[in-house]
């Protein structure tokens, strides 16, 4: 199954503005989802915003990448042209379990 | 003589019958608003296997020795009632959390055929009011137990996501507790029938005539409508509660 656009532009971009290569910027985003608790074939821009203002800089840091917070903080402003619509198709269980709520209103 | 399971037994029981028609008929009601299969899966799964399946049966075993007659009636009902419990909370795992994953849907549309024969069979021998250990017996524990843990495992593991994304302000935390609370309420409804069902295969027993083995029955019961309780008919305050702690600890 393939990854969300939110997860193929930002990992393209970190490559493109760090000294990441392909494998380490993939591998540093995925790790970072990993701790947020998301998966990079739902992901969604919005999800991916959060995790770069709040998670990614950390671990960008710790592989040495310079001037971690504009790469983060340009990244974010600049998400707003990506595709809204998740990769993975079909909808997650986080939107199943929340609309079971219905239930209970 | 049929020993009369105790009347805390009954508290047990009766509620998880209780909770699992109600939870069951409202999260039907919304699949009727909606027209989403996990709605109306997750609905007949409660059904199948709460009130209309365990209660049915259960109660076709302590009417067996006074009335024959309506007890295999309840038999049919609850037998065809927990098939298509097990059939549709398989449905729900697979396509909740797995709906891509290549080989699954052989797998459930073997368990469906293997919910028919087991019916057929029951059907061939009269539909028997307590359940025998044969090879039917050995099927229906696995394929129960199996979608109960299946189904509890996965949201456990879901619930564990959601924690983190909970952490950073990515998840609602009473749809979080959600998870937690499915996946205790299937692990105790799963846990209770393999207690249940594996002491029978040993003592040769049906379960009914086992007043400690119908008492933890009845335990796991009360855990899995307390949980079930929580999860879809959870009380104002109690998911103000849920926010809250997230809340103070953030």
């Amino acid at each position: 199954m393939a990854d969300s656009p939110a997860f193929d532009w930002v990992c393209r971009e970190l490559e493109r503005r760090t000294p990441l290569d392909r494998l380490e910027a993939r591998g540093t985003v995925r790790i970072s989802l990993k701790q947020a608790g998301l998966d990079a074939r739902h992901l969604t821009p919005d999800q991916m915003k959060v995790v770069l203002e709040k998670v990614l800089p950390k671990e960008l840091g710790a592989c040495g990448v310079d001037d971690v917070d504009s790469v983060c903080h340009a990244l974010s402003r600049e998400m707003l042209g990506i595709e809204a619509d998740p990769g993975g198709g079909g909808e997650t269980p986080e939107a199943v379990f929340r609309r079971l709520a219905g239930a209970a209103g | 003589m049929h020993p009369a399971p105790s009347f805390l037994v009954w508290v047990g029981f009766l509620a998880f019958f209780l909770v699992a028609l109600v939870v069951g008929v409202r999260l039907l009601l919304l699949a009727r608003q909606t027209r989403r299969l996990p709605e109306l899966c997750i609905g007949l799964g409660v059904l199948g296997i709460g009130p209309v399946g365990f209660g049915a049966t259960v109660a076709a075993a302590q009417a067996a020795h006074g009335a024959p007659g309506p007890a295999s009636a309840l038999m049919v009902f609850g037998s065809v009632g927990l098939a298509v419990g097990v059939c549709a909370k398989l449905v729900f795992n697979w396509r909740v959390y797995h709906p891509s994953r290549p080989g699954l849907r052989g797998l459930i549309v073997l368990a469906v055929l293997a919910q028919v024969a087991m019916l057929v069979d029951q059907a061939r021998q009269g539909f028997p009011p307590v359940m025998h250990v044969d090879w039917a017996f050995y099927l229906r524990t696995a394929l129960l137990v199996g979608a109960l843990l299946w189904g509890s495992a996965e949201a456990l593991r879901y619930w564990g996501k959601m924690r983190r994304r909970v952490r950073i302000g990515l998840a609602d935390p009473v749809v979080t507790n959600r998870f937690l609370l499915w996946g205790v309420g299937a692990f105790a409804a799963g846990f209770g029938a393999l207690v249940g069902n594996v002491v029978q295969i040993v003592t040769g027993t049906p379960t009914t005539e086992i007043p400690w083995v119908l008492a933890g029955s009845s335990a796991h019961g009360f855990v899995a409508a307390v949980a079930m309780w929580l999860a879809f008919v959870p009380p104002a305050a109690y998911t103000r509660m849920i926010a809250d702690r997230v809340s103070s600890s953030a």
